[in-house]
């Protein structure tokens, strides 16, 4: 069901545009290794993807922790 | 409004909000003018806050507060300077332009640009954008009206419109958008202090006979008192008793404190409303009234559109209808009124009203009719002024600019403006009941700039207090740059948030007597827990 | 046999105690209860192309009278609602009695094989920052990428004025909590609301459950696509779960977590 689930959520946001940010993977508790390897490959991905674009959009803002994120309004200011 | 609210989709190639956060206080009219840019108009929007609709809007601008004449009389200098305006319309339609025209000389970008804090570029860009293309449609809301100078700015907007011949046009006109669902019937009906029904001076010995006779009844020919000067006169005792129908001066009023006193003074109160309100709860009696479906009658709507509202249930309890507990009431009093239903009284009112006279309860159905419709053929007016103005010619009227009562000091460093959130409405009398649209605000709020939050070490929904030279309020606030620097927006819903205590009762509209809800100066201090 | 004669000899039959169709009221249709009370009612009794979700008016009846027996105008897409209310529990067949009709004359949109309405107009201001109503979704995706598509339906999105439009006219939204309205998933009081998450949170409660009828779309104020958002939903969904709402009254996978648990908890020592 898990599997069937998260393809579906990744669809959805495939079609939203927002693909490659959700990701999968059976690990089981003796594959130390693997989970090393697949949150290091995924943290890389992110990384690369840069922040969502989604963070901070609306909600409005909070100071803390991550000031700033959401798209700034400018007031033009002259005079 | 002078025109039809599907014309903004139908008609305009420009449309032009000003004063108005139209998504969140007329939905259903932002989305006809968001359809209407999706399939090609242009779209200005003049707002001090970041609302909603400058999203899309070809040309946004935040005017300072209270500053509209100045921008208006700047788009209108270089509309004039550039030759965009509609000469042939002026010289037809139009009178006094010569004194508009030598008003308007002295409002050059630059100095438009100093009062307003909007560039000089884009004053004249929003100008050729309004004026280049046409029919431009111009809309505007409490944002415009709510001001010492609110009849100052009604006029400027005016000006503007038939500058460019768009009054009289389908797609263009002078649009207020009417707050509540029959504000434009209340004043229809003659729900102001000088005037019957269909803006019948009372003061014109024709129309006082005309209702004399009606009656059977003497009518004073002198104007009453509007709500501004009626609570001066209740503190100066000339006032003694008060009939408040379907309002919460309690909470709409400006200068909570100062009216709390004075209703003190009030030897009696009655309210008539659906719910208990703030202002019933100190009413000596309280009349309940019939809520929507539970009674028959009519609104008539921003558009002028009379529609017949149709009773689905009985009332609740003993609650009666508002025409049958005035009906009552007056009779009572000695003057008898005795109708049978709301459309004998409909029908009154026609026969007194030439705008409503060719209206009845039958042809109104589910569409209803707008006014002007004076015999039973008429299908009714989309746009008004077509071929001729009421008056004869249009006429320009040379206004300056004028600061609004309180400007910024050392003692109250921020400007405050008072207004609606999309969940509530007005006093909250009908919406906070409600479950679903508590559940979306259920407190009040200060919106306040990130830069003046920072400044102030102020988190969201850290509780902050508000003081003004009337009186002090706490609010939590909500950190947004929807509202400019230095600027704080307040939403009027709220009575355990009252923020009318903080507006003045002293700065009202000379003429028009409406208060300025939209400019104050206060002073914000974060509480400490 | 014509509707009204049908619906009368249903209602003198006690075959149903109400039946729910059209009326028509100064040139308009409106969702009408026809009883035994107000048989003479029944002269205005009139099926056009005007649409309603009358599914939810069984609902909300069912809800305050479990037994009472319903009748409903039905086409195509009332009937697969209804299919999709009974697999949910929230009618049940055995007390609703549809009478099926044509459905309205063949104008069919593009993206929908609904035949209600004309095609819906997409200007040309929506077309180049928005979504086409008449788009392919395979020509959506192909035509825009990653960033491109969430330009656009973001900016769908940011037009929401969180009239709940859509939810209140869904014949197949029946919750008593609406995850719309729960704080920590979409945060109330801003307008537009929350967004991509007000409506993402939506399509994935749509997904399985979704009758493709349009209404919402319809209902939109803001005209957003919303139709052609959850079609795609329902598109997954048939891909990854081989399920198509409304089809049958074969159960949705969805009620896995819903009300029927059918897995049994592991034990402990396992």
């Amino acid at each position: 069901m898990t599997i069937k689930r998260i393809t579906f959520v990744q669809e959805m946001l495939k079609f939203m545009g927002l693909e490659g940010r959700l990701h999968l993977e059976w690990i089981s508790s003796a594959e130390a290794q693997k989970f090393a390897r697949v949150v290091t490959d995924f943290t890389e991905k992110i990384t690369h993807l840069g922040p969502s674009p989604i963070a901070g959009q609306t909600r409005s803002i909070s100071m803390e922790p991550h000031e700033n994120k959401r798209r700034k309004h400018e007031y033009h200011k002259a005079g | 409004m002078t025109n039809s609210i599907e014309e903004f989709e139908t008609h305009s190639k420009v449309i032009f909000v000003i004063g108005s956060n139209t998504t969140a206080c007329h939905p259903l009219i932002a989305s006809r003018i968001i359809k209407a840019k999706e399939n090609g108009a242009k779209l200005i929007v003049a707002d001090p806050r970041n609302i909603q609709l400058s999203r899309y809007a070809d040309f946004t601008v935040h005017q300072r507060l209270g500053s509209d004449v100045a921008l208006l009389n700047g788009m209108m200098h270089i509309i004039i300077k550039n030759n965009w305006h509609d000469q042939a319309y002026i010289e037809q339609r139009c009178e006094d332009f010569e004194q508009l025209k030598e008003t308007l000389h002295t409002y050059t970008p630059t100095m438009v640009e100093a009062i307003t804090g909007i560039a000089k570029k884009d004053i004249t860009k929003m100008a050729e954008l309004y004026a280049t293309q046409s029919p431009a449609a111009l809309l505007y809301a409490m944002g415009i009206t709510q001001h010492t100078t609110g009849v100052d700015n009604v006029k400027s907007c005016c000006n503007l419109a038939m500058l460019c011949g768009n009054v009289g046009v389908a797609g263009g006109g002078v649009n207020p958008l009417r707050g509540q669902n029959n504000v434009q019937g209340a004043c229809d009906m003659g729900g102001l202090p000088n005037v019957f029904t269909g803006y019948q001076p009372v003061a014109d010995p024709k129309a006082r006979e005309k209702f004399s006779q009606a009656w059977d009844c003497e009518l004073s020919d002198t104007p009453g008192m509007t709500i501004t000067d009626m609570i001066s006169a209740i503190e100066e005792g000339k006032i003694k008793g008060l009939y408040v129908i379907g309002e919460n001066p309690k909470l709409s009023d400006p200068d909570k404190n100062h009216l709390d006193n004075a209703f003190k003074k009030l030897d009696f109160l009655i309210t008539e409303d659906i719910f208990l309100t703030e202002s019933a709860q100190i009413a000596d009696v309280v009349f309940a009234s019939a809520s929507l479906g539970e009674r028959e009658g009519t609104f008539t709507n921003t558009e002028r559109r009379c529609m017949l509202t149709r009773k689905a249930v009985e009332p609740v309890g003993n609650a009666l209808p508002d025409w049958e507990i005035i009906s009552r009431f007056s009779t009572a009093l000695g003057y008898e009124m005795n109708y049978d239903c709301p459309s004998d009284i409909f029908n009154e009112m026609t026969s007194l009203t030439k705008s409503y006279q060719g209206m009845s309860y039958q042809r109104l159905g589910i569409d209803g009719l707008q006014w002007p419709c004076p015999t039973p053929e008429h299908p009714g007016t989309p746009y008004l002024h077509k071929n001729i103005f009421t008056r004869g010619k249009g006429k320009f009227h040379a206004i300056d600019y004028k600061d609004p009562a309180e400007l910024t000091c050392e003692d109250y460093p921020m400007l405050m403006t008072t207004g609606r959130m999309f969940a509530h409405f007005h006093t909250g009398t009908m919406t906070r009941v409600s479950t679903s649209l508590d559940s979306e605000q259920k407190t009040g709020y200060v919106e306040i700039n990130p830069k003046d939050a920072r400044r102030l070490n102020i988190n969201t929904d850290d509780m902050i207090l508000l003081t003004s030279r009337r009186g002090k309020i706490e609010a939590p606030a909500r950190i947004t740059d929807s509202v400019p620097p230095n600027n704080i927006f307040l939403p009027i819903h709220f009575g355990e948030n009252p923020t009318n205590v903080l507006t003045s009762s002293t700065a009202f509209d000379p003429i028009a007597k409406i208060p300025e809800f939209k400019v104050g100066a206060v002073k914000i201090e974060k509480l400490i827990a | 046999m014509n509707i009204t004669k049908q619906v009368e000899q249903l209602l003198k039959q006690g075959d149903v105690d109400i039946f729910l169709a059209y009326r028509e009221l100064d040139g308009h249709l409106i969702p009408h209860g026809y009883t035994l009370d107000n048989l003479e009612d029944l002269e205005n009794l009139k099926v056009s192309q005007h649409r309603y979700s009358l599914e939810k008016v069984a609902t909300h009846l069912t809800e305050k009278k479990p037994n009472l027996k319903i009748g409903i105008v039905a086409r195509d897409c009332n009937q697969r609602a209804l299919n999709l209310l009974y697999t949910w529990n929230q009618l049940s067949p055995e007390n609703i009695t549809p009478l099926m009709v044509n459905c309205c004359p063949s104008q069919t949109r593009n993206h929908s094989d609904c035949t209600y309405l004309e095609p819906k107009k997409t200007g040309t201001f929506k077309q180049k920052k928005g979504i086409d109503f008449n788009e392919n979704p395979r020509e959506f995706m192909d035509n825009n990428d990653n960033g491109q598509r969430f330009s656009r339906w973001m900016y769908e999105f940011s037009k929401c004025i969180k009239c709940y439009g859509c939810r209140n006219i869904c014949p197949v939204c029946f919750c008593t909590d609406c995850s719309l309205e729960n704080p920590d998933l979409v945060e109330p009081g801003a307008l537009p609301p929350e967004i991509p998450i007000f409506h993402l949170v939506r399509a994935t409660h749509m997904a399985g459950r979704c009758i493709d009828c349009g209404l919402c779309e319809d209902a939109c104020p803001a005209e957003i696509p919303l139709r052609f958002l959850y079609r795609e939903m329902n598109r997954i969904v048939s891909d990854v779960f081989d399920y198509t709402p409304g089809a049958g009254l074969e159960k949705s996978p969805f009620t896995i977590i819903g009300n029927e648990v059918t897995l049994e908890p592991r034990p402990m020592d396992a």
